[in-house]
């Protein structure tokens, strides 16, 4: 893939400051609240040690002795632990697919990835939320873990525009790798196309139910979602941008239908599996405006508030 | 199934097949286009191939009905011929009847000549299978009737017999065969110089489209190596009847007036009642008053052969100024129209020859005077001695007068007899009269028109004692003085005395007497129609010096200019329709018209049956009804089947992309 001329070469290429502005009125939600390594600045539904009383629990072995009410097993001669409300940090991991189907359409998926892991790392810095970013590829995982605060925007963004879209994705490895290497619990941000051979439930099976609310957001291209409009027609061979696969096709009416059915099963397949697994899935047409995707797609969709 | 060209239908299967087989099995160069992922594509597109050299042959539709296209193109191209039972090879003669009896319409309403035409046509189409490759025989085309004529020659190109046999044109002539075998005979032993050291060719097919009704086929054979197919035309029940032969004469009393008369033929088995009409110059003249009962044609047992029922009919004299037209008209609806007419050209008015024998000053002064053509004077001796040498030497004249002379021997002939002693049977001479009177005459008769004879006085000439058929003009005294004979195809005026013993040579009546007699007698001499000819007859015509070209005129009124090379030896014909031809041409200034009757009169082409088989020599052979197409071509059906298969395919491809 030749290098392209409008993709972003700078950080404020990524993010300007008028989105940046508007961004800042945002923050990370999760439908859960996640239990973080330092009290945050939130309250999470998680009990914790806070001076909030939340409920009471019957004692188990090993709990501690000292969240023993002993005012009611004086009276109930029970065990009963009490709960407090704690505050918690959120962590907002940004799982990123650097795969060459990434790098494809128009506009670019993989632009697209990175200016929409932009956006959402920048509401998570600023709202010193523990953000990491992994990117997953042909060329291996790459992750940026540990950063927080406003300061670590920069960084992010150097390290988006350091990413190339090559290979393969290697989507099962990226996400067991990136559940395993958790690091308390948050929400996750996949943003990829999910056209993946050996597909994409596996990979998201090992991050959902692991402490990460997960919102997957699969990109498309205008020319995936319809290929007949953008001159695919005739007698064409096709080669797979990720592993070079040739294969011969004859772009018929016929075979376009075929292809839109292909395209929404695989979505319809993906979206039913999402809900199974408390994933949160939303398909993004690469055409939708960045800002628009985040103050309101996300926004309904309780990414963002 | 016969295959013209297998061998072009082989070599266009060979090289169009396997490259279109190939196309579908080897890949096709497909421009690359890098996508995003072939995932969805692999999932559901079914045009996926296998990514090798050769894919896998899969159903195509599309492959089918390509391969289907070429296969049947390449069969067309081979040109399949369906066998009906009528294949042979070699040289083929197309013998066709152009007779008057094939102009007979039957039932369908096409003449048997038309229906010929179009079965020689399907012929030759059969012959050549309508292929443009096609190795057909050798086809000659011969339109025989009275004649036979080679309109194609042999030859290998359709076209060529096409055209020929659309030249034949229907003639009202008789027929003859032989001339026909004859002539096609010898074009057979011409060798092709196209075929130098091949084979002799084994045979030779003889396709015989007539009726028929040949009257030569008692001349006929089929000789060793030929085959001859008759092909019968027209039904056997077809009716005729028919003007068998018709004639005027001019009346004795009037030259101007003719009698006609006519035979009437009815070749049916049936009874015949029909009108029957005069037609002078185009004008309906006279009807028979009650028409004409013919009786039923039959078999005569002793000759074994078909006598048709014949009546003879004549009509009232009629007056028909020379060369004008007389036709005989038998109102009668039958299968051959041909010879329901028959015409004939009244003889012209022509100067008389005279022969004087033994003439006085007087006599020939006057002869001398009248509008004849020439005026010969020998003595008494001379023509006794040249007609008992040569009898036929006084045909040179058409009026002969003895003027005082009494030959012992008269010939057949046209005399006029002045004063002297005729040896005609029946006048009975017996001896002298004088001092003769005219006691009654009749001023009517031809002889007597403008003679007044009140002031003829006679002193002396021969008593006659005529018989009953003698005729006397002018009744004298003393029995009669001028009298009119026939006698053995001749006439004679006979007047009983010298006119120099009378006073007449000093009247104004002699003369006109003499201008009578001579024409008269010219009259009865000659025939009061010019001959009628048969059709596909020559006729002379004489010009004038200065002629260049001349119109002949078709009873279809086509006219035809035909340019002269010598006037003087002009043959116009031969003329093969029957009916009234006029030839016209300017001379001197003028334009001259000379009309030529041409009538149907062969009784043999009268009974117009169709005979179901021929005897040629020891041969019978039967007709063969139908089954002209020997070979059925098949490959414009193929052609079609193909067009269809492609346009088939066409909507599948359509539909696929």
């Amino acid at each position: 893939m030749s290098e392209r001329t409008d993709a972003p070469r700078t950080v404020d290429q990524l993010i300007d400051g008028p989105l940046m502005a508007r961004l800042d009125a945002l923050d990370v939600t999760s439908r859960k609240i996640f239990q973080g390594k330092v009290q945050g600045e939130r309250r999470s539904r998680r009990r914790g040690q806070s001076v909030e009383f939340a409920d009471f629990r019957p004692y188990v072995a090993g709990d501690d002795l000292r969240f023993v009410d002993w005012n009611i097993y004086g009276r109930l001669d029970r065990l009963f632990l009490k709960l407090f409300l704690e505050e918690e940090d959120l962590s907002l991991v940004l799982a990123i697919d650097c795969s060459g189907s990434m790098d494809w359409g128009t506009p670019n998926k993989f632009d697209y990835a990175r200016r929409v892991a932009m956006a959402l790392g920048y509401v998570g810095l600023v709202n010193h939320n523990r953000v990491s970013a992994f990117g997953f590829g042909g060329d291996g995982l790459h992750p940026l873990t540990g950063m927080r605060g406003r300061r670590r925007t920069r960084d992010l963004g150097q390290w988006l525009l350091d990413r190339k879209a090559v290979g393969d994705a290697g989507f099962d490895d990226a996400m067991r790798t990136i559940a395993l290497g958790r690091q308390g619990r948050g929400v996750m941000v996949v943003l990829s196309d999910f056209l993946f051979r050996d597909g994409a439930e596996k990979g998201l099976r090992s991050v959902a139910g692991r402490g990460f609310d997960v919102y997957a957001l699969q990109l498309v291209s205008p020319e995936e979602r319809d290929p007949g409009q953008h001159g695919l027609t005739g007698d064409l061979r096709f080669i797979d941008s990720e592993d070079g696969t040739e294969v011969e096709m004859t772009i018929t009416s016929k075979a376009l239908e075929a292809y839109g059915r292909a395209t929404i099963t695989h979505a319809t397949a993906l979206r039913e599996f999402c809900v199974r697994r408390g994933i949160v899935h939303v398909p993004v047409p690469t055409t939708t405006p960045v800002d628009e995707l985040l103050l309101d797609y996300l926004r309904k969709r309780g990414l963002l508030r | 199934m016969t295959w013209l060209v297998p061998l072009a239908g082989i070599i266009l299967a060979a090289a169009t097949l396997p490259p279109l087989l190939a196309l579908y099995i080897l890949r096709l160069r497909r421009p690359k286009r890098t996508v995003a992922s072939t995932l969805l594509w692999t999932r559901q597109v079914e045009d996926l191939r296998a990514n090798s050299l050769f894919q896998r042959m899969r159903m195509s539709w599309l492959l089918i009905l390509q391969a289907l296209a070429i296969v049947l193109l390449a069969l067309a191209l081979a040109q399949p011929q369906a066998d009906l039972g009528l294949v042979e090879s070699g040289r083929v003669v197309l013998l066709i009847d152009r007779s008057a009896s094939m102009g007979v319409k039957d039932a369908d309403g096409r003449s048997r000549l038309d229906q010929a035409k179009r079965e020689a046509h399907e012929r030759v189409d059969a012959l050549f299978g309508a292929g443009l490759f096609s190795q057909a025989p050798e086809v000659m085309v011969v339109a025989f009737a009275g004649e036979a004529t080679v309109l194609s020659p042999f030859s290998t190109i359709a076209a060529r017999a096409h055209d020929a046999i659309d030249a034949i044109e229907a003639t009202d002539e008789s027929t003859t065969l032989f001339d026909a075998l004859d002539v096609a005979r010898s074009f057979m032993a011409v060798p092709n110089p196209d075929k130098q050291g091949a084979p002799q060719e084994s045979g030779v097919t003889l396709d015989l489209w007539s009726d028929g009704r040949i009257p030569d086929l008692d001349r006929c054979v089929v000789k060793p190596g030929e085959n001859l197919r008759y092909r019968p035309m027209g039904s056997a029940t077809a009716r005729n009847a028919g003007i068998g032969g018709a004639g005027v004469s001019r009346l004795a009393g009037n030259p101007d007036e003719v009698a006609v008369f006519a035979r009437i033929m009815n070749w049916d088995e049936l009874p015949l009642h029909s009108d029957v009409e005069l037609w002078v110059d185009g004008t309906l003249r006279a009807v028979l008053p009650s028409g004409v009962d013919v009786p039923a044609a039959g078999e005569d047992p002793s000759r074994k052969a078909w006598l048709p029922g014949e009546v003879r009919v004549s009509f009232p004299s009629v007056t028909v100024k020379p060369d004008g037209i007389v036709e005989v008209r038998l109102v009668q609806a039958d299968d051959q129209p041909a010879d329901n007419r028959m015409a004939m050209i009244a003889a012209p008015a022509a100067a008389a020859r005279v022969l004087l024998v033994g003439a006085s000053s007087i006599t020939r002064g006057v002869v001398q005077a009248l509008p004849v053509k020439s005026v010969d004077s020998i003595t008494l001796d001379e023509f006794s001695t040249r007609s008992a040498a040569n009898p036929a030497w006084i045909d040179a004249f058409d009026v002969i007068v003895l003027d005082g002379a009494s030959p012992t021997v008269l010939p057949p002939s046209r005399y006029l007899v002045l004063g002297g002693i005729a040896p005609f049977e029946g006048l009975n001479p017996y001896g002298d009269k004088a001092d003769v009177s005219m006691r009654s005459v009749q001023a009517t008769h031809p002889l007597m028109r403008f003679v007044n004879l009140d002031e003829l006085g006679v002193s002396r000439g021969v008593a006659y004692s005529p018989a009953s058929d003698v005729e006397t003009i002018v009744e004298g005294s003393d029995g009669p003085l001028v009298m009119t004979l026939a006698r053995g195809g001749g006439q004679a005026v006979v007047v009983a005395f010298d006119p120099l013993d009378s006073n007449w040579p000093f009247q104004r009546g002699f003369v006109n007497f003499m201008a009578n007699a001579v024409e008269f007698l010219a009259a009865s001499g000659r025939e009061a129609a010019l001959p009628t000819i048969a059709p596909g007859e020559t006729q002379p015509i004489r010009l004038g010096a200065g002629v260049r070209s001349i119109e002949l005129v078709s009873p279809a009124s086509r006219t035809r200019e035909i340019t002269v090379t010598d006037p003087a030896q002009t043959v116009v014909g031969p003329l093969r329709q029957a009916g009234i031809w006029s030839v016209r041409w300017q001379e001197g200034g003028e334009e001259r018209t000379r009309s030529i009757a041409v009538a149907l009169q062969d009784p043999r082409e009268g009974r117009v049956g169709t005979v179901d088989s021929l005897s040629l020599g020891l041969e019978t052979v039967r007709g063969v009804q139908g089954g002209v197409t020997s070979r059925s071509a098949l490959w414009p059906w193929l052609i079609l089947a193909a067009l269809a298969v492609l346009t088939l395919e066409w909507l599948v491809y359509l539909r696929k992309v």
